[in-house]
């Protein structure tokens, strides 16, 4: 679809279907602070050779993942992270990520009854200025 | 079985400890990969049903990326649900730190209609392999999905472990009433909002998949 501005009602909803609504821009600038006034994207495709151009859409957009010169295709690794961002979403999938999603960390420390630093108790013996020494 | 008495026996299901062991966790993962290999043509067949799917649109990004991510997952888990061992400060010498990585509970898995089996199954993939069990709850817009989906899993897995709850907005309304260790939903912003509102009345933690007005594609030179 050609003639379409940022405020036409197809670019206000999620398009499920083979639609591609096209609009143009001649500053990169400018176009990164108006997809950056708008709900972060779940993805963003890239298409360009100049690798100055992606590193700077990359470090200025916030959105949750996407690939440089393809589409889609970031989410059939296991190895990436697969998640959103503000309004498309929290927390990301997929491998280890899955696995992580679902697994509390449970830090433990485990000490014998062998031997104790009696200092760290009231009333404190140590000097304040040791303590701080120490760290 | 109404969704207090699946919670109840997938809560009774958890405490025994069943789901903590690697064996037990690979030889359900096992299972849901033969189960998938198995049912392919069906899978297909469904997807084509409920939405014309082509037929390797539907292999490429509904089975086989799941067939990937379970061999993924296999091959790594025994390393790492193991307790890790971390480093521990003068203070508090002599210790020792460790790091369990622990299974939530049980979870529920809310999934849309537009890749209706793919993302339903691939949570579910890290939500067994983490220990966990789940309540899976599909698309009521992908009747033929949903439908195989309960049926293969029903005649398959514990229902302690897998239970598949079929059915619209009135029981997604009845599931998020319910308190769950972890939700993770998949499908628009504005249900995503109504989830996690529901999930904050039980301080239930939220993984939210969304789209919205998500596709910002960019060419340029």
């Amino acid at each position: 679809m050609e003639q379409i501005t940022w405020d036409s009602p197809i670019m206000q909803e999620e398009i499920f279907g083979p639609i591609l609504p096209l609009l143009s821009y001649t500053d990169l600038n400018d176009v990164i602070l108006k997809i950056n006034d708008r709900g972060r994207p779940l993805a963003l495709y890239y298409f360009s050779n100049n690798q100055k151009h992606h590193e700077k859409i990359i470090q200025s957009i916030p959105f949750g993942g996407g690939c440089i010169n393809d589409t889609i295709m970031h989410l059939s690794s296991p190895y990436l992270p697969f998640g959103g961002i503000g309004d498309s979403g929290m927390g990301r999938y997929h491998g280890k990520f899955t696995f992580d999603t679902f697994t509390h960390y449970k830090s433990i420390l485990k000490k014998s009854f062998r031997f104790d630093q009696q200092w760290r108790y009231p009333p404190y013996k140590i000097n304040l200025n040791l303590l701080k020494w120490f760290i | 079985m109404n969704i207090p008495e699946i919670l109840t026996k997938q809560r009774q299901y958890f405490s025994t400890g069943v789901t903590q062991s690697l064996t037990f966790r690979l030889q359900q993962l096992k299972l849901l990969k033969k189960l998938i290999q198995e049912y392919q043509d069906q899978i297909i067949t469904a997807l084509q049903q409920d939405l014309g799917k082509p037929k390797f649109e539907a292999y490429a990004s509904e089975v086989l990326i799941l067939l990937e991510e379970i061999n993924f997952v296999l091959k790594n888990l025994p390393q790492w649900i193991k307790p890790q061992t971390a480093k521990t400060s003068l203070g508090q010498f002599p210790a020792q730190g460790l790091i369990y990585p622990q299974p939530l509970g049980v979870v529920l898995i809310i999934s849309p209609w537009n890749y209706p089996f793919q993302l339903l199954i691939s949570p579910l993939i890290g939500a067994i392999a983490a220990g966990n069990c789940a309540v899976l709850k599909p698309s009521e817009l992908t009747p033929s999905v949903s439908s195989l989906i309960a049926k293969v899993i029903g005649e398959n897995f514990q229902p302690g472990l897998v239970t598949v709850v079929e059915g619209g907005v009135e029981t997604s309304e009845a599931l998020l009433a319910e308190k769950f260790d972890h939700i993770f939903f998949t499908g628009s912003t504005k249900v995503g909002k109504i989830v996690m509102a529901s999930a904050a009345k039980h301080l239930t933690p939220v993984t939210l998949e969304l789209g919205g007005k998500s596709l910002a594609s960019s060419i340029g030179m």
